[in-house]
């Protein structure tokens, strides 16, 4: 009998990170950890864009990520 | 020179959570960054061993400077 265990969540924001030699974009991520797993779409929006707006990288989005333990 | 924005909290347990912003804008100003964190703790998204985060404990601006040595 296996299960799915919720381990942690992490808060994922996406930035523009300049341009590769082919001119592609590039992305640079920053993630946060502590994050509550009942934490509303509402309330990470609002970390996601405070944070976004304290630096100078062009925001892209965020992302809530969640680890699982199969156990 | 890499600059880094270190904004700490603390929760009712004092506990203490950082949570840091790379390259900050040099126009941030104390009231931008105190309402943010505000807002950061009102949203109830971090919290510290299951407990969330209550006060504002701190805002710093850190820069490393490293030098290329070989």
């Amino acid at each position: 009998m296996a299960n799915l265990e919720y381990k942690q969540a992490v808060l994922k924001l996406v930035f523009e990170g300049g341009l590769t030699e082919e001119g592609k974009m590039k992305t640079k991520s920053k993630s946060y950890r502590n994050i509550q797993a009942s934490a509303s779409a509402e309330g990470l929006d609002t970390v996601a864009t405070t944070l976004a707006n304290f630096s100078n990288s062009p925001y892209i989005g965020a992302e809530k990520v969640e680890t699982l333990n199969l156990i | 020179m890499a600059k880094s924005l270190q904004l700490q909290f603390e929760t009712t347990t004092g506990k203490r959570l950082m949570v840091t912003v790379d390259d900050p804008k040099d126009s941030l100003t104390n009231t931008e960054i105190e309402v943010g964190m505000e807002a950061i703790i009102a949203s109830n998204v971090f919290h510290v061993e299951g407990i969330p985060l209550s006060i504002v404990k701190s805002a710093r601006v850190v820069e490393r400077n490293v030098t290329q040595i070989i």
